[in-house]
């Protein structure tokens, strides 16, 4: 898989077990979102921000991950300072902003499937819906591989819509959409019982 | 195990996938503005519901957290292009979870007639969404549960019709496909 | 009653698919036949608009593609190659009388002509059945139906027959030669051609034969397979 975010180094992070990274991500979370020292949230940040050049990670991949949230951010920012002042809006914009830049850091330093692995076996509490461990890693693979599938039947349900006098509004093309996909499952899954995918 | 015991449990799991798939597919699609609603509609939320009342709790659910998962992995796929673990962290991040607590309610309330379609898509894809998001709101960035649920009010009138739309295209699909609900 | 094609050039992203292509159809029968890739279903749906020139136009009796998509569209009906890409109704009857209404039909209008057009294929028994648990040649009489619901002058056929058996194949050819209809045939199956008054050969985006045909088929067959 290669449409994912990892970018290939050599850093001691990405040198890293993926399952480690997401426990100290965890941990991580809970410490800073528990103090309010915001010199301690400064470091904290900073030494993010050199993670973030240890792993040779560029700062246009940085705006990348942070700029989505800007305005959300800096609605929060003041939001807080008229509510609590100018510390408790400056506390909250940083944790947030670290948080996000330490996730998209082990995101960027971790193998799609190598995160697929660790993944998978963090899913292993959802076995009462009926997922199994190594059914949940095919699952999240196949998932990626049918969306150009799903986004073509969705492209011919606009076509024959147009073709036959509507507009080119996608929404009411979701029914036959829908129905046709639901119809090639049966297909799909026939093929890969046929192929001996099952479960015994 | 039987053949046909085995194909329908795949069968199973396949749906989800291609469920995944579709609410995947819908972010792609650009924000749609609608009239009168201050922020745009993103299709995306709309397969989240259609998983609950397509596919019932069980399979909705995991439809939605194959989704969660492939975006966890790094796939770009959520609505405006993001993925990675950055985006299971903002304050807005608790509306993704709560999507699996949604899709399990309208899965369970789901029903084959349109207003009771509404109400589950309402109750689920409204109530049961914020109910997981707006406290995650309030905890994240340190507002209150009244202050977060304000400021989550921008995004009620877009559910609201996102609601109704998920209820009739869902009724469409049952007609046309009677099959769908065994 | 004339389809124009004037220096019409198709290009996806830095592929020409088809390019330079001028042509006037004023004929009753009309094929375009061409292999994989050669641009003849890029040509198809061009003609209703489906596909708009990155240069050049096209109109149909005098109405530009890109002006009067949906005029157009009244005009010229599409069948498409597989019949379930394009039912896009949930029962029978509401797809048949889907076209109709589109084009701005009331309730009951749209009805009556989804009626008779499904009386055509003897579906009338099947109207509240869900369109997608008919049989493959029964999906592919309501495809029918619902273009002929519109009523339009021309109708062009995307591979009608690829993906059917060759009795079916057989069938639906008859059928089609039936239309009062101005029909135009994308295919490559040449056999079902016969009876046609024109047939054009594509190649890689390009017309490199026009004629009867005979001759047009002789052509595809010694130089192009």
């Amino acid at each position: 898989m290669s449409v994912g975010v990892y970018h290939p180094g050599q850093s001691p992070l990405h040198r890293l077990g993926p399952g480690t990274k997401l426990l100290m991500l965890a941990a991580f979370a809970v410490a800073v979102s528990l103090t309010d020292n915001i010199a301690l949230l400064l470091a904290i940040g900073v030494s993010v921000l050199v993670a973030w050049n240890i792993a040779g990670l560029t700062w246009p991949q940085l705006r990348q991950n942070v700029q989505p949230l800007t305005w959300m951010l800096l609605a929060l920012f003041g939001f807080q300072f008229v509510v609590a002042g100018f510390f408790s809006a400056l506390d909250t914009l940083l944790s947030l902003a670290t948080l996000v830049i330490a996730a998209a850091l082990i995101s960027h330093t971790t193998r799609t499937d190598d995160m697929l692995e660790a993944l998978t076996i963090g899913l292993c509490p959802f076995t009462r819906f009926g997922l199994k461990a190594e059914d949940a890693a095919f699952a999240l693979v196949f998932a990626v591989r049918l969306v150009p599938f799903v986004s073509a039947v969705g492209r011919e349900a606009i076509e024959a819509r147009l073709a036959r006098g509507a507009g080119r509004n996608p929404l009411p093309a979701l029914v036959p959409m829908v129905i046709r996909l639901m119809r090639e499952t049966d297909t799909l899954s026939e093929a890969l019982v046929a192929r001996g995918f099952g479960r015994s | 195990m039987s053949l046909i015991d085995q194909t329908l449990n795949v069968k199973g799991l396949v749906r989800c996938a291609m469920f995944a798939a579709l609410i995947a597919a819908l972010g792609l699609l650009p924000p749609i503005p609608v009239p009168v609603i201050p922020v745009p509609i993103t299709a995306q939320t709309l397969g989240v519901m259609l998983a609950g009342a397509v596919l019932g709790p069980k399979r909705g659910v995991l439809a939605v957290i194959i989704f969660l998962g492939v975006v966890l992995l790094g796939f770009p796929l959520l609505s405006g292009g993001r993925g990675g673990l950055g985006v299971f962290f903002g304050p807005s991040a608790g509306f993704l979870f709560g999507w699996i607590a949604g899709a399990y309610v309208i899965g369970l309330l789901g029903a084959s007639s349109l207003p009771r379609l509404i109400i589950a898509c309402g109750l689920g894809g409204i109530v049961a969404v914020y109910l997981v998001g707006v406290p995650w709101m309030a905890a994240v960035s340190d507002m209150s549960l009244s202050q977060a649920l304000l400021t989550s009010m921008v995004f009620l009138p877009g559910d609201a019709v996102k609601a109704i739309l998920a209820a009739i295209t869902a009724r469409a699909i049952q007609r046309g496909y009677p099959a769908i609900m065994t | 009653m004339t389809i124009t094609f004037e220096h019409v050039t198709v290009r996806f992203e830095t592929q020409d698919v088809l390019r330079d292509v001028s042509l006037t159809f004023a004929e009753r029968r009309i094929g375009v036949i061409g292999n994989n890739g050669s641009g003849k279903s890029t040509l198809a749906r061009l003609i209703n608009g489906l596909v708009l020139p990155t240069s050049g136009r096209v109109s149909v009796d005098d109405l530009d593609t890109r002006k009067h998509g949906q005029e157009v569209r009244k005009r010229v009906g599409f069948v498409f190659q597989n019949p379930d890409a394009q039912i896009v109704m949930p029962t029978v009857a509401e797809d048949a009388a889907f076209g109709p209404r589109a084009h701005g039909l009331s309730v009951p209008e749209a009805a009556a002509r989804a009626d008779a057009a499904l009386a055509k294929f003897n579906l009338s028994g099947m109207k509240g059945r869900a369109a997608f648990s008919l049989s493959g040649g029964e999906k592919q009489s309501l495809a029918l139906a619902g273009v002929l619901a519109l009523d339009p002058a021309w109708i062009v056929f995307d591979e009608p027959t690829t993906m059917l058996d060759r009795k079916r194949a057989k069938l639906a050819m008859a059928t089609i030669a039936e239309l009062p209809q101005r029909v135009i045939v994308v295919t490559h199956h040449v056999e079902l051609l016969t009876g046609f008054e024109r047939v054009i050969v594509l190649n890689d985006g390009a017309v490199v034969c026009d004629d009867k045909p005979e001759l047009a088929i002789t052509y595809y067959n010694e130089t192009l397979t």
